[in-house]
């Protein structure tokens, strides 16, 4: 009798510490986050409502979009609902200028109320500047197409994408003046199902193809699909996945679907990618502990910690990742995305601010 | 039944912890860093004059593990770097008289400079047959030179690690197990049985001035002397004492650190610890028993480690990758950090980040 309870309980015991530490793993909790900078950093002033994406022009020119307010299904901090959400402009040939907000055109699309998200960035030799952004719009999610006017630095609305597949958008990769990948986050719609989604590890995440008529989907199976980038070359394309904690790297067929490489594990909360044009590097904004950013979306006052790690030779057998940065959130909270230029480096984050860093250790 | 089980939950827990099982390591360095040539042996302590001249232990056997015969080949020496001429290396100093070389398997070290200016260099030396002892040296610059002062041997220094001098001839240490066999070390580890302490010595007289740790590894002195400093892997924490006039240490709090804290090094000019660690103590024992198995090294350092709000920076990481195995030492002086292993390479960095 006592052996027959043994026989039941043991293997119920063992699902049950599997899924308490399982999720808990997954999400971070075991590590200790130590503070290091790699040169001087400072908070940029104005930025109060987060910097969730960067995207830079080869000539040093960085989106980043703010004020993104999280869904209700995280149950945010009213704070931050207060935000307004804007696209900024930082130049990293001059630093000490600070953001600026940029003027966009239509008037419609701030007033009606601009949820931007992930950004991606079209930039081809003969000084055509695109803006793409995920926008959270209240009539569903879209990617927003602006073309950077440089002289007025504003940003003219060229045309908005909406698709049933474009469902919970978070990044956007620009391949084309009309033509893009965007990542799925999830792939339920209702709050509460996103949760159970997450928690139970679903991979039903998503990257979907644009070519600027139609929509299809090009990777699946992902548990969240965050960020997406590309190499100079086009052929390979990088996906972040936060909750598996690493890179995927694929190659692109010519039908734009994707065919899985290798991984990059990362051991981290995977947040937004970005390639380095000159070098090749991928740059990955990153959360320790995605637990303590939902925390901290919930609550102001809950410190986050942030990372920022720099991958060389992402293409190849053997990257090299090299933690460029990490805080254990008093500095900075729940830090989303790097872009570098010139030794110079700016890390957004959700809903906390940007920093800037000089780099002064060896590259 | 559901206590026991509590409990040795709790116990599997500790362990895991401390182990470092489930850490990831990541990489990162302050300014250019580069291996120090000829040093292969280990490096394991470091410690300072004022000029910046660094003595450093190599050749350690570490008592209580289970040893790769590779180790058996290592030759027991005291090396010393120059910050100001970095790239002149690491090279052995003479040991007058010859014969102390014979019994002599050197662990933490201890610069005492008096105000004549003489540099005093105490070593921990496990001598064979576990009788453990503190060798007391004059050094002589001219002649690159330790010159033998006495031998001080005393039963309540039984299982040295390190040491920090606080006079011509006193000192504290830390006794780091109660037992001295091997396998009772490796029992009194795996236990986690607080049987470790911290001792005085002076005058041919030891006291007990700390009890019932877990593993009391580095020591070291605050540059006024009142703060003692040690570090403790098992508990991944520095201890602070208050030094009482009469030597006795009163506890005054814990640095929590997450990590197999080793050395301590105290920067004179603002008492800074400079910590050297290994971050995932179980790949460091199995590197003791396989010498070919990478192991991570970190360091960290503490501002404010008297006060109630310490900051900690973490100034070098590494998976292995860099070639530098084991960490046990950083120290730092004038934007250089130079980084010791229990009993692999040497490497020094400059330091380009912003302290």
């Amino acid at each position: 009798m006592a052996s027959k309870i043994l026989v039941l309980l043991v293997p119920l015991a063992a699902f049950v510490f599997q899924s308490l530490f399982q999720p808990r793993v997954r999400f971070g909790d075991h590590n200790h986050v130590y503070n290091h900078v790699p040169g001087t950093c400072r908070l940029v002033e104005g930025v109060v409502h987060g910097a969730e994406d960067i995207v830079r022009t080869r000539d040093g020119l960085a989106f980043i979009s703010t004020g993104m307010k999280p869904p209700p299904a995280f149950n945010p901090d009213p704070w931050y609902l207060q935000a307004v959400g804007k696209i900024l402009l930082f130049d990293l040939k001059k630093p000490e200028d600070g953001v600026r907000e940029l003027k966009i055109e239509p008037e419609e699309i701030l007033s009606e109320g601009l949820g931007p998200h992930g950004l991606g960035l079209y930039e081809n030799y003969a000084g055509e500047i695109r803006l793409f952004v995920v926008n959270h719009h209240k009539e569903g999610d879209r990617v927003d197409i602006f073309r950077y006017v440089r002289p007025e630095a504003k940003l003219q609305h060229v045309r908005s994408v909406r698709d049933p597949l474009l469902h919970s958008v978070n990044d956007v990769l620009a391949t084309g003046t009309d033509a893009f990948f965007a990542t799925n986050d999830h792939y339920c719609h209702a709050p509460w199902a996103m949760k159970l989604e997450r928690f139970l590890g679903l991979a039903w995440s998503n990257v979907v193809y644009f070519n600027g008529t139609t929509a299809s989907v090009a990777a699946d199976g992902f548990s969240i699909a965050n960020s997406i980038a590309t190499p100079p070359s086009g052929d390979l394309v990088y996906v972040s996945d936060t909750l598996q904690q690493h890179v995927r790297v694929f190659r692109r067929l010519p039908d734009h679907s994707l065919e899985l490489q290798r991984v990059i594990p990362l051991f981290t909360g995977v947040d937004n990618l970005n390639i380095c044009p000159e070098t090749g590097d991928l740059w990955v904004g990153a959360h320790p502990s995605v637990s303590d950013t939902f925390s901290h979306i919930r609550d102001r006052r809950h410190l986050a910690p942030s990372q920022v790690l720099r991958i060389q030779n992402a293409a190849g057998e053997y990257p090299e990742v090299t933690e460029l940065y990490a805080n254990d959130g008093r500095q900075l909270s729940g830090s989303t995305a790097a872009v570098v230029y010139n030794r110079r480096l700016l890390i957004g984050t959700v809903v906390d601010t940007l920093l800037y860093c000089d780099i002064m250790v060896p590259m | 039944m559901a206590v026991l089980s509590a409990v040795v939950v709790n116990h599997v827990a500790k362990i895991i912890s401390a182990s470092g099982m489930l850490k990831h390591v990541y990489n990162h360095v302050p300014g250019t860093c580069r291996l120090v040539p000829g040093v292969e042996q280990g490096s394991e302590d470091i410690a300072l004059t004022s000029s910046g001249l660094a003595f450093i232990s190599s050749g350690i056997l570490p008592p209580g593990f289970i040893l790769d015969p590779v180790y058996f080949s290592f030759q027991q020496r005291i090396l010393v770097f120059d910050f100001k001429n970095p790239t002149k290396g690491a090279k052995e100093v003479q040991i007058v008289p010859q014969s102390v070389k014979e019994d002599f398997m050197p662990h933490g070290l201890s610069v005492y400079e008096d105000k004549s200016g003489q540099v005093r260099l105490f070593v921990v030396n496990h001598g064979k047959g576990y009788k453990d002892r503190v060798e007391i040296f004059r050094f002589d610059s001219d002649s690159n030179s330790l010159h033998h002062i006495e031998s001080v041997k005393h039963p309540l220094p039984y299982s040295l690690n390190d040491i920090v001098a606080t006079g011509p001839d006193s000192f504290y240490a830390t006794n780091d197990k109660y037992s001295t066999g091997l396998y009772s070390k490796m029992a009194e580890t795996w236990l986690l049985l607080p049987w470790s302490n911290v001792v005085y010595y002076s005058g041919g007289e030891a006291i007990i001035v700390a009890d019932g740790l877990l593993y009391a590894n580095g020591v070291n002195l605050s540059p006024d002397g009142k703060l003692v400093y040690v570090a403790n892997p098992t508990a991944a924490a520095v201890t602070v004492y208050h030094r009482h006039d009469d030597n006795t240490l009163l506890f005054s709090h814990d640095i929590i650190l997450h990590t197999g804290v080793d050395n301590i090094c105290v920067d004179p000019a603002n008492g800074d610890l400079w910590v050297g660690a290994i971050p995932r103590p179980i790949d460091f024992s199995v590197h003791m028993q396989n010498a070919s198995h990478p192991c991570g090294s970190q360091v960290l350092r503490i501002e404010n480690p008297a006060g109630e709000n310490s900051s900690i920076t973490e100034m070098f990481s590494d998976d292995g990758r860099a070639g530098l195995w084991g960490s046990s030492v950083g120290c730092y002086h004038n934007k250089q950090l130079l980084i010791g292993t229990v009993n692999h390479r040497l490497m020094h960095c400059t330091v380009d980040v912003p302290l």
